[in-house]
């Protein structure tokens, strides 16, 4: 029934790969579970290689899952094949992460932004070209670009033809790939801004993936943050960056840039060291023992599950409760 | 909001050419058939040997195949280029030899684009054991020498113009299939064919709208060198008397005869000679300058290297290619 429970859930989600030349499978997602609510912005963030776009690729039906479940509004989405499977997807649309290779090279801006109008069936053609020009206003490109190919343009005007596009079937939820990585830094605010205000404007979920904890904080109501294929931490954004409760997001936070000489910066924890261990062997027990400063002889022993907290968050740590973590310096 | 200001205008108009549009434009033709001397003299070559084929009766002088006159003349203004050994009028022969030519290009041609393009585009877009299965096939037919193959395909069919250039396109289609699947393969990676999938567009739509269109390039461009080769295929059947049959005219049928006869009339071999050789060389010059305008990449290089001797013509130090074409922040 729409309008009740979450809009999009994933639960104990697995993606495999099968490693050339090895007998092994790389496990890039491994058991992870989350939801979005309507009208919600979920961040994810964590390292290269901790499956993030892979869990994005999932949830779009793009990669075949191992194990696990996907449901959009009560229906299976994994279970989905051929008509069916495409008259659901319709409702979940993606903003992948380099605008320049998301774009057909043949292809005019009209004609991007047309093609899912064309395939949705929706109105005529004058109505389809007037809905392009109105989405193309509302990306802040005017109606000059509609006869522009993907070649001329720079990479952010690519990607809010990009976001026009995915927003064109009006979907539910938007998935954004690490949408502004590829961009200059301040091409990046512009976009950032233009989602947040198509997001009020539309009251759509978001499901907004990162490697840049800044940005997904500015953005997302709640955040989960993934290590290796599974998640380590989800919570709130503000309790998040307050009080973390798992020491990768301390790790994380810690490592943000500073906007102060550091000569006027409280002590900090020790930022990110090392490098994350390959997903295709990942230590025993805890995951993120290997580079965690309290890790203990339980942390080797057991893999500590996802489990509630007071207060809402959930953490995969066998010591959140014992442990005092800094968060992110006012 | 960041303003959005057109790149394209601040290009050199030269820089603006890698056009993937170019494909369909009028510019692109222009600049294929008329970019430069050595397309100019290709174009002029293939257009006068196109006329010859078309108007034959009204440009031959004489019927290719009447023998009332003296054999092995010189030539003279009223055998242009002398006449053969049964006394027939070289002029006239060639004329219809272009004809024959003409006409073997085109079929051998075609027929190899209509086995190889499907093949590929099967084997690269289904992938596992169909494309194995395909491969194999191409690679057992591509380990034969062509001209044996050829020879072998004739010997069955029986000879003659049409059957002869049939087993022609057979031989050629396993390295259009080998080139179209290796496009394809990438293609289907980009990530325009992945948001394409997540619009709804069924597999067929997708093949045919964004995995077809972007693989194609190469395959033409490669037809177009095939074409020079299967002139020379023509030649070299007719030469062992497995094309066309006596007493029609062909390239490779005068050049066998004249051949015979080479220490009593020495330029009975130059008039079908020269003509294999200009046809080859302008269809490959063709070849090379389709490449320079589709190719994105090569068509900068071009752009550049024009940019650095215009430049240079004008007395100032050739830029670095690309460093003029970077595009500042918007």
């Amino acid at each position: 029934m729409p309008g009740r429970g979450p809009l999009l859930s994933a639960s104990g989600l697995e993606v495999h790969f099968k490693l050339p030349g090895e007998s092994g499978r790389l496990r890039a997602v491994d058991g992870v579970s989350f939801e979005i609510g309507r009208s919600e912005i979920f961040g994810l963030i964590g390292e290269s290689g901790s499956g993030k776009s892979t869990i994005a690729r999932a949830i779009m039906c793009l990669e075949p899952i191992n194990g696990g479940q996907v449901t959009l509004d009560g229906t299976r989405l994994d279970q989905l094949r051929g008509k069916a499977l495409r008259r659901q997807r319709r409702r979940v649309q993606m903003v992948f992460q380099d605008p320049h290779e998301s774009l057909d090279p043949r292809m005019t801006v009209r004609q991007a932004i047309e093609e899912p109008l064309r395939l949705g069936r929706t109105g005529s053609r004058a109505a389809r070209r007037a809905r392009v020009v109105d989405l193309l206003n509302r990306v802040g490109l005017d109606e000059s670009y509609v006869g522009r190919m993907a070649y001329t343009m720079s990479g952010g005007q690519k990607q809010r033809v990009n976001i026009a596009r995915a927003l064109a079937l009006e979907p539910e939820l938007l998935v954004c790939d690490e949408a502004v990585s590829a961009l200059d830094v301040s091409v990046r605010a512009g976009i950032i801004n233009l989602l947040t205000s198509l997001q009020r404007e539309l009251q759509i979920s978001v499901l907004f993936i990162s490697h840049d904890l800044g940005v997904v904080a500015h953005l997302a109501d709640r955040i989960g943050v993934l290590y290796l294929g599974r998640l380590a931490e989800v919570s709130e954004t503000e309790s998040l960056s307050a009080r973390p409760r798992h020491p990768y997001t301390e790790m994380l936070l810690a490592a943000e840039p500073q906007p102060r000489p550091s000569s006027h910066r409280a002590a900090r924890a020790p930022s990110i060291s090392g490098e994350a261990p390959s997903a295709a062997r990942p230590p025993s027990g805890c995951r993120f023992r290997t580079r965690c400063r309290y890790a203990q002889e339980r942390c080797v022993q057991e893999e500590p599950a996802l489990r509630p907290l007071e207060g809402g968050a959930l953490v995969a740590c066998h010591r959140a409760e014992e442990l005092e973590l800094t968060g992110r310096r006012a | 909001m960041v303003t959005l200001d057109p790149v394209s205008s601040r290009l050199p108009d030269a820089a603006r050419g890698p056009a993937p549009s170019a494909w369909r434009s009028r510019r692109g033709l222009r600049q294929w058939l008329w970019g430069d001397w050595r397309s100019r003299l290709a174009t002029c070559v293939l257009a006068l040997v196109l006329v010859m084929a078309i108007a034959a009766p009204l440009i031959a002088r004489y019927s290719p195949t009447a023998q009332d006159f003296i054999p092995f003349r010189g030539p003279s203004s009223a055998h242009w280029l002398g006449t053969d050994d049964l006394g027939r009028d070289v002029w006239s022969r060639l004329v219809y030899g272009a004809r024959a030519s003409i006409e073997a290009a085109g079929i051998a041609v075609c027929l190899a684009l209509a086995i190889g393009v499907p093949i590929g585009l099967i084997a690269g877009f289904r992938g596992g054991w169909v494309d194995a299965v395909l491969m194999r096939i191409a690679d057992t037919v591509l380990s034969f020498p062509g001209i044996i193959l050829a020879i072998a395909i004739t010997a069955v069919l029986g000879p003659g113009l049409v059957h002869s250039m049939l087993a022609v396109g057979i031989v050629f289609s396993p390295s259009i299939a080998r080139l179209m699947r290796s496009q394809v393969l990438v293609t289907k990676e980009r990530l325009y064919v992945d948001a394409a999938v997540s619009f709804g567009n069924p597999p067929s739509r997708t093949v045919a709208r964004h995995i077809v269109p972007n693989s194609i390039q190469p395959v033409v461009i490669q037809a177009t060198f095939m074409l020079g080769l299967a002139v020379i295929a023509e030649a070299s059947l007719s030469f062992v008397g497995l094309g066309v049959q006596y007493p029609s005219p062909s390239f490779g049928g005068m050049l066998q005869s004249a051949s015979q006869f080479i220490s009593v009339h020495p330029f009975g071999v130059y008039p079908p000679g020269v003509a294999i050789a200009l046809i080859v060389l302008a269809f490959n010059a063709l070849g090379d300058s389709l490449r320079d305008v589709l190719d994105p990449l090569a068509s900068t290089r071009r752009a550049a290297r024009l940019a650095a001797r215009a430049s240079t013509r004008r007395g100032h130090r050739p830029e670095a290619p690309g460093g003029r074409h970077v595009p500042e922040g918007h």
